[in-house]
């Protein structure tokens, strides 16, 4: 039989069963042609490339991630419970060593959903790869976390998540938001009063092709991931950067995403968005698949691969030059910043924030308040308006000191239900979710 | 009047079945040359009267399988078009290989054409090596087999002896093993050849016409000896479906179960899951080469009612070697059939006093060493079978309705066939608490499994509207559909083609096991489907009345 370089864990759950409209690009179709490819392929021969079925996640840890609004019965579908559950699936078999590497190939996405979900946005309504940390941090005590979004969109919802958190390193790559949805992912979203730098966006430009993106990896990430030492390193691994995706205006390849995923090593990888279903999917996992497990992938290449006319311009290779070495500075001097911030907000560092659910067409509206704390991270209050509800969020973080773990508890039992839908008190240190709604 | 024979690790096992009642049966030593042991059996066994009312004949024999394992094969050279994925040096099977260049995708589309320049090339080289047999193979071939079939055209000026094409042999996706099926058919062709030639010798001088001799698949399945001249490879591994089969007609209706067969040398082990039998999702491993020959999926132990039991380094080890591998000094040691046999009250027997210098080394009463022996041996058994219900349990799921609601396999009883069956019950009972059944005629179960046969069999029909194409690869039809193709149209289409060209009498033979039809979206406009179903020929027996 044949085996692989690296032992690795696949889950392939296309759910040929559930879509959201007909026409929609996030269907059943997505998979498909990846599944032909890979049964042709006799991936599933190699004696240590396991494929596991995957697992239906527990209200908890959803809950620990997420404010569900007005509740996970009646926004989060069965698919979306099944697709986190993979994430955690494939963690479990990776942390238990049964595998080296894991790769869940699921549907429907979920690094566009925030901490407060109210539905579908960008086709996410949980997060998968946000869920996976909360339950690898609860379950088996990992501390240090880097995800690495390569998706062509924004990881807004997993930024956002993760915003004011140091343990857990977020590095987006993608296409430019004045071009693109959701829209943000700059480089000056830098994370919360207390994890700054720990939150590093790359917005390239439309039609950066494979140079620009290994550029990247060897000059911003890979450095920034030698000094931060994570635990484990997970791929949010879109695959809507490849230059035949219909939303997209990339120029990525199958040869560029393996070798993306063989320098960048993730211990973990979930596939995100990629809708080019059937121009790019099969070869993008196959390179990805082969990457991970340490197969040569030199004779995986789209029939109609063309290095040539995917080559990028010397404008862009210049300015993502520029870009890797201002971001890098910002993952230099962030104790720097950090200080700063913290002396110009003394009591709460506040932000407001407007949401766009764009599948759904309504908009959130948020005030989210980051105590300033020298002890923790800081206790986080949101009060968020959507769809005719009112919710105040408390979120006690999982480092929280005494002081602002009581805090949060005080507030939550002395706020008045009145105005609001939702009282919700997320309380990471103990693992508790507490509710007061009207 | 159905004749069943096969071969196993130490007999030959025969049997006559006549009105659904086995009229006959008898076991023969095997000698040392395969096919002799073969004819002489069938030529003692099968009488005069037998042939004046003879339905069929239906033979499982390990000749192929012998030929690969023994690595005496021909000489093959092979073409193969690997296009897109994994470097292809491992597929490099044949004595001679020639990658082609060109590539059909998984949708069946020609994406690159096949050079057929350097193809003829190569076929030049291989002549002049003297390669006198071909495999010809396309990655996505089953899709379409235009490539193959171009490939096939032009090495026919070449006067190959014979030549394999890929798509031919399996409806199923997976390059690797497809490459590897066409390898082995290749290079059994002269073994099974000489086979061939000795039965049709045999049905010449018996007068018995070739119509009526068969060959068991591995999957259980019999096919005309007649097909499978093309087909050498379908002959291989089919010990294990026929015990799988014999012990499923056997025995009382069982939805979950396990058959168990233990012989002289080896216990097979199959599964019996709601109603069917489990086969491998892809095909039989043979030798070294993982293949596309549909084959039941069954776990194997080396161990049986000749194994020797010994003492190594102060613990019991029991077989893989047997009996026959140490003939001459028979005092010297146990089988596992002098444990179960043993009885404390023949204290005097020569079974026992062999017994009692093997308990003494390990300072133990006979009565503990063999109890010992026998939770050892049941162990091992359990091991095999625990491994398999693992493996059913965790094959891909795609759907969430299964996921969600799909049953898990856990049997209810195990249907013991096989020698020393009688003498395992109690033990496989006690050990493992489940249920486990000894059917009548349990000694010659394999042949009559054999005898019987079935013709379960899958189709899958693959519909592209974009395209205005449908494959139903397993009856080798590529034809074209109109553009509002639905999935009901294909399910009818489906049902009929199997009835068509099957064994299946009517509709009720035929089920649809699965069936998905996807939109295909380019530029977010719906512009045609693609539709998947498969469809399953339900095996029927003959109906054993006592
Ligand atoms: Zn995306
Ligand atoms: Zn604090």
């Amino acid at each position: 039989m044949l085996k692989a370089k690296n032992s690795l864990g696949l889950i392939l759950f296309p759910a040929f069963d559930w879509r959201i409209s007909p026409t929609h690009p996030e269907r059943e179709e997505r998979l498909l042609y990846t599944i032909d490819q890979i049964e042709e392929e006799g991936l599933f021969d190699y004696e240590n490339i396991k494929i596991y079925n995957p697992e239906m996640i527990e209200s908890k840890y959803i809950e620990m991630t997420h404010f569900c609004i007005p509740a996970i019965s009646s926004i989060v579908t069965v698919s979306h419970k099944i697709a986190a559950g993979s994430a955690i699936t494939i963690a479990k078999k990776v942390l238990s060593k049964e595998v080296e590497k894991g790769f869940a190939l699921i549907r429907p996405p979920g690094h566009h959903a925030h901490r407060i979900t109210y539905g579908d946005k960008g086709f996410c309504i949980i997060n998968n790869e946000a869920i996976m940390v909360e339950y690898l941090r609860k379950e088996y005590k990992i501390k240090k976390i880097a995800i690495i979004d390569t998706d062509c969109h924004h990881g807004d919802g997993t930024q956002d998540i993760f915003w004011n958190d140091k343990d857990v390193l977020f590095i987006s790559l993608h296409q430019d938001g004045t071009t693109l949805y959701p829209g943000t992912g700059f480089t000056d979203e830098i994370g919360g009063p207390s994890a700054i730098g720990y939150t590093l966006n790359l917005p390239l430009p439309p039609y950066t092709s494979d140079e620009g993106f290994l550029y990247c990896l060897d000059n911003l990430i890979i450095p920034v991931l030698e000094e931060f030492k994570p635990d484990i390193i997970i791929n949010s691994a879109g695959q809507d950067n490849h230059y035949s995706d219909p939303l997209t205006n990339m120029n990525f390849s199958a040869q560029g995403y393996a070798k993306l995923t063989e320098k960048l090593s993730p211990n973990i990888s979930v596939l995100e968005g990629g809708y080019s279903i059937e121009s790019a999917l099969p070869y993008v996992n196959l390179g990805i698949i082969f990457a991970l497990a340490g197969i040569d992938y030199s004779n995986i290449k789209e029939p109609d691969y063309n290095p040539e006319k995917l080559k990028q311009s010397q404008r862009i290779t210049d300015y993502i030059k520029r870009l890797c070495e201002h971001v890098y500075s910002i993952w230099k001097s962030k104790e720097e910043s950090e200080y700063k911030i913290k002396m110009a907000n003394q009591d709460y560092y506040v932000r407001k924030k407007s949401i766009y659910y764009d599948t759904m067409g309504f908009r959130e509206n948020q005030l989210e308040k980051i105590k300033i704390c020298k002890k923790c991270s800081g206790l986080i209050l949101i009060d968020s308006l959507c769809l005719g509800y009112r919710v105040l969020a408390i979120v006690i973080p999982h480092d929280a000191c005494n002081d602002c773990e009581n805090e949060g508890h005080k507030l939550f039992e002395n706020t008045e239900v009145g105005d609001y839908s939702h009282i919700l008190l997320q309380d990471k240190k103990s693992f508790e979710l507490f509710r007061k709604t009207s | 009047m159905i004749i069943g024979l096969d071969v196993g690790g130490t007999t030959i096992d025969t049997v006559a079945i006549e009105n659904g009642k086995v009229v006959a049966f008898k076991k023969f030593e095997r000698g040392r040359s395969l096919i002799n042991s073969v004819l002489e059996s069938l030529n003692q066994f099968v009488s005069k009267e037998m042939i004046s009312n003879l339905e069929r004949i239906t033979l499982s024999t390990t000749v192929t399988t012998n030929a690969i394992v023994q690595n005496n094969l021909d000489k093959v050279g092979m073409i193969i078009e690997n296009g897109i994925g994994a470097n292809p040096e491992f597929l490099m099977c044949g004595d001679m290989n020639f990658f082609a260049d060109g590539y059909i995708n998984n949708r069946g589309i020609e994406a690159k054409p096949v050079n057929i320049e350097s193809v003829k090339n190569a076929l030049q080289s291989f002549k002049r090596e003297g390669i006198e047999i071909l495999g010809i193979v396309g990655k996505f071939s089953v899709r379409n087999p235009k490539h193959e079939l171009a490939i096939y055209e032009a090495a026919k000026e070449y006067n190959f002896k014979f030549i394999s094409v890929g798509y031919k042999l399996s409806g199923k996706l997976n390059f690797p093993r497809r490459v590897f099926s066409t390898y082995l058919n290749c290079a059994v062709y002269s073994t099974f050849n000489m086979f061939y030639k000795s039965i049709l010798t045999f049905s010449q001088e018996r007068k018995i016409p070739l119509e009526k001799i068969f060959i068991q698949k591995p999957d259980g399945g019999i096919v005309n000896l007649q097909d499978i001249e093309n087909f050498p490879i379908f002959s291989i591994l089919s010990g294990p479906a026929a015990s799988a089969q014999g012990g499923f007609v056997l025995s009382n209706f069982a939805k979950n179960a396990i058959v168990i067969d233990i012989g002289g040398t080896t216990t097979d082990i199959a599964f019996l899951s709601d109603g069917n039998l489990v086969l491998e999702p892809y095909g039989a491993k043979i030798g070294k080469y993982p293949t596309l020959v549909r084959a039941i999926y069954s776990r194997s132990v080396g161990l049986g009612a000749e194994s020797i039991v010994k003492i190594v380094d102060d613990t019991i080890k029991i077989g893989p070697e047997t009996k026959r591998w140490h003939e001459q000094d028979k005092n010297e040691f146990a089988t596992l059939h002098d444990v179960l046999q043993f009885s404390s009250s023949h204290p005097g027997s020569p079974v026992n006093a062999r017994l009692k210098s093997l308990s003494s080394q390990l300072n133990m009463s006979q009565e503990d060493f063999c109890k010992l022996v026998i939770s050892r041996a049941v162990a091992m058994i359990e091991e095999k079978m625990k491994e398999g219900i693992e493996y059913i349990n965790n094959l891909p799921i795609y759907t969430i309705n299964k996921l969600l609601y799909g049953e898990k396999f856990a049997p209810q009883k195990i249907i013991l066939i096989g020698g020393p069956a009688q003498l395992l019950k109690p033990h496989l009972e006690n050990e493992l608490k489940i249920k486990v059944e000894v059917p009548k005629h349990y000694m010659v179960a394999n042949a009559i499994g054999c005898a019987i046969g079935s013709i379960s069999k899958e189709y899958n029909l693959v519909a592209d509207t974009i395209q205005g194409k449908m494959v139903i690869p397993e009856l080798n039809i590529y034809q074209s559909i109109p553009a509002d193709f639905t999935i009901d149209q294909a399910k009818k289409v489906l049902i009929e083609k199997v009835l068509e060209y099957s064994e299946a009498k009517n509709k009720e033979d035929v089920e649809i096991v699965d069936e998905h039809s996807f939109n295909m979206i380019r530029s977010f406009k719906f512009c045609g489907r693609m539709i998947r179903i498969k469809a399953q020929l339900k095996p029927k027996f003959l109906n054993l009345r006592d």
